[in-house]
């Protein structure tokens, strides 16, 4: 399959099409499904187990779609930032955020769930839903196990879900840990459940209750019942420009800054005319007066550049700026910050 | 406004009005100032009096085809029993301190040590009953506190057997009435927890002319937080010990474990305040600013057990220390700490028989 084409040449991935089609939902393969247990008709459809039988009926399922869904989520590591992820095809195509993924064509890490470390590569990324693709690009003798796909569309509120990944980060002597919620709503753009997440989940999975993958973690509000995921179907519907590699949108309420001000002429070098105290680019220790020259590797000319290079970041990351300050050529790193929702 | 947060490691990010949409059909969210609220009940304030953890609610939200809701908790009073009636609640004064679970019929308590705090303890019982309770041993490993009741004929835990339950199980949280407290499932197996450094929760930064530890910050939900420690005190001592600087500080409280309580006392203004202050198990990452928010009050000592199992519960620290329900009425743990916004820990029975047999009979051969 493309698989080995893609492994002994990684960095033909952004450029060429991968020929594979998106995954249909109606065929359960995949490692992951489990067929129902009697008597859990109900509760399938998203109501309450009210009976004993019911309750360790349910119960039984649950242990079996934790067993299962282990093999599949994975860590993800790039750069200084840190996810889950999920492997939904045996050539090692692996789901995660727009937010751990970063931008398209670099390398990150791959931690399986038995500890065993694997390059790969990101793919696309649609910010606007925050949906990312890497893929596995270390040749491998066996096929990956990979997640059995659902459909998002197709849940409704109430219904049992289990979420996996690395809260925390990847902790050597920790599975991934296993949770346990219901759909509180399904919106077209963002599934909300009550299945706890934190730092270090974006990315991981979501299962319906027969082991289908429907979501992938994203954000979370202040209340234990406030944890969003990316639908399934998006990655379904955004499959070619993902796997081409093509980055776009921008996830609403999360826009880049770095706390800098330029000169009114857009088309002047890159000055700092003015710094916010608390920002990034203070923190990381410019200044006013300093010229940025390059950011995030790209090469910067006028202030418009510039604002267009962070544009393209995301919250969060870490990016290297190198700027000129009285004749000499300096480098910093910098941590991309988020605009106040007024700016 | 709702806060908002992506889930990479490292990632805290606050935002924004866009995603109301989202929020739309659910609770409207007030602003936070303090811990994030948890289920059930939302925490509307804590006090930051005292090394305590008085909590005031408004009932508890929950709202229907949350995983917790009342059809929920009600089946799962069929799967309890009349089990619950061996958890106690562990109160100083009318506070509930921790929950706690009935040993032994003569009037033996299990409950979480580092919860407990100095002066008179008081137990309430299923009747809603309340005895006072004398504190007999620690077990400081296991972080359980053994105490003793004067009462005979309890409804004692019967120990069912050592395996813990498997990933994906049900368990149930009691409290002193038949409907569960709160529900969850196992999320990881038995295995060794760590511990974090101890902390006190501030930054420092030098006070200038005098002796002493400036307080250039203090963390959220942390043990200074909580103690009442504020932005520009200077630290003069601790547990009557001067500190020259912040390498004295450091060193003082390196060598303290999570959970301990000390004595600080702070330069404020023209006056000197003693403060009562519990160090926590804080990993780094909570010193940002907004973590501890999504996080939501985590118990001082959350780390440092040999052997826990990990769930999902959703607990307050003042909600650990007692009994851990299977779907079949069985205890199966005592709940141990809450370690954050997705992890409470709770020690097997392999840990916890042992250790309780053992704090009965040193304490009865201690006479």
């Amino acid at each position: 399959m493309v698989a080995s084409v893609l492994a002994e040449n990684p960095t033909e991935i952004v450029s060429k099409k991968p020929v594979v089609a998106a995954p249909k939902a109606a065929t359960p393969s995949g490692i992951t499904f489990v067929s129902l247990e009697s008597g859990l008709d109900r509760v399938q459809r998203g109501d309450e187990p009210r009976t004993l039988a019911e309750l360790h009926a349910m119960e039984k399922q649950q242990e079996k779609v934790a067993q299962k869904i282990q093999a599949v989520v994975v860590n993800v590591q790039q750069g200084a930032a840190q996810g889950s992820g999920v492997i939904i095809t045996s050539d090692g195509y692996v789901l995660t955020a727009a937010h751990v993924a970063g931008r398209p064509g670099r390398e990150a890490s791959v931690v399986m769930a038995d500890g065993t470390r694997v390059r790969a590569r990101t793919l696309g990324i649609n910010r606007t839903m925050d949906a990312g693709l890497i893929k596995i690009v270390q040749q491998s003798n066996q096929p990956w196990p990979f997640a059995t796909l659902g459909q998002s569309s197709k849940l409704s509120a109430g219904q049992w879900v289990m979420a996996a990944g690395h809260p925390g980060g990847w902790m050597s002597d920790r599975p991934p840990v296993i949770r346990i919620g219901r759909v509180l709503n399904n919106l077209p753009t963002t599934i909300v459940t009550d299945c706890a997440l934190i730092g270090g989940d974006s990315g991981g999975p979501l299962f319906d209750f027969q082991g289908r993958l429907v979501g992938i973690h994203s954000r979370i509000g202040t209340e234990t019942a406030d944890n969003m995921h990316v639908p399934i179907d998006t990655y379904r519907d955004n499959w070619d420009r993902l796997a081409a590699g093509e980055a776009w949108g921008q996830l609403p309420g999360f826009k880049p800054v770095i706390g800098v001000i330029g000169h009114r002429a857009s088309e002047g070098p890159a000055e700092i005319a003015s710094i916010d105290p608390d920002g990034p680019a203070a923190r990381a220790g410019l200044r006013v007066g300093d010229v940025i020259i390059s950011f995030g590797g790209q090469s910067i000319r006028t202030f418009s550049q510039l604002r267009d290079a962070v544009a393209e970041t995301i919250p969060m990351d870490h990016v290297e700026v190198r700027f000129e300050r009285q004749g000499q050529v300096l480098r910093k790193r910098l941590v991309i910050g988020m605009a106040e929702p007024d700016e | 406004m709702v806060s908002m947060k992506y889930l990479t490691f490292g990632m805290i990010l606050l935002a924004l009005a866009t995603w109301r949409t989202v929020q739309s059909d659910t609770e409207r969210m007030q602003p936070i100032t303090e811990q994030a609220p948890v289920l059930p009940g939302r925490l509307v304030q804590e006090s930051r009096e005292r090394t305590s953890y008085s909590l005031r609610y408004v009932s508890p939200s929950r709202s229907p085809n949350q995983r917790g809701d009342t059809v929920m908790l009600r089946t799962f009073e069929l799967a309890v029993g009349d089990v619950w009636k061996s958890t106690v609640r562990v109160m100083s004064d009318r506070q509930q301190l921790a929950l706690g679970l009935i040993v032994d019929r003569e009037g033996w308590i299990v409950t979480k040590a580092s919860q407990l705090i100095d002066g008179s303890l008081t137990c309430q019982l299923f009747d809603g009953k309340k005895l006072p309770a004398e504190l007999k041993l620690t077990n400081r490993e296991l972080d359980l506190a053994l105490l003793k009741i004067e009462r005979k004929d309890l409804p004692a835990v019967v120990w069912s057997p050592m395996d813990a339950p498997p990933v994906g199980a049900w368990l149930a949280t009691t409290e002193t009435r038949k409907t569960p407290l709160s529900i969850g499932i196992v999320s990881v197996g038995p295995r060794r927890i760590g511990s974090s450094r101890p902390m006190l929760g501030i930054s420092m930064g030098e006070p200038g002319e005098q002796t002493g530890v400036l307080v250039s910050e203090v963390v959220q939900g942390s043990g200074a937080y909580r103690a009442g420690i504020e932005k520009g005190d200077v630290i003069l001592s601790i547990n009557g010990m001067p500190l020259a600087d912040q390498h004295a500080l450091s060193s003082k409280i390196s060598g303290l474990e999570a959970g301990s309580r000390i004595s600080v006392v702070v330069n404020r203004g023209e006056k000197t305040i003693t403060l009562d202050a519990q160090l926590m198990d804080l990993p780094r990452h909570l010193f940002e600013r907004d973590e501890m928010e999504v996080n939501g009050s985590i118990s001082a000592r959350s780390g440092g057990f040999t052997k826990a199992f990990q769930h999902d519960t959703v607990l307050l620290p003042h909600q650990c220390g007692g009994p851990l329900i299977d779907s079949h009425g069985r205890v199966v743990g005592i709940n141990i700490a809450r370690a954050g916004r997705v992890n409470s820990y709770a020690l097997p029975l392999d840990v916890v028989v042992p250790a309780v047999r053992d704090l009965i009979s040193t304490s009865k051969s201690m006479k």
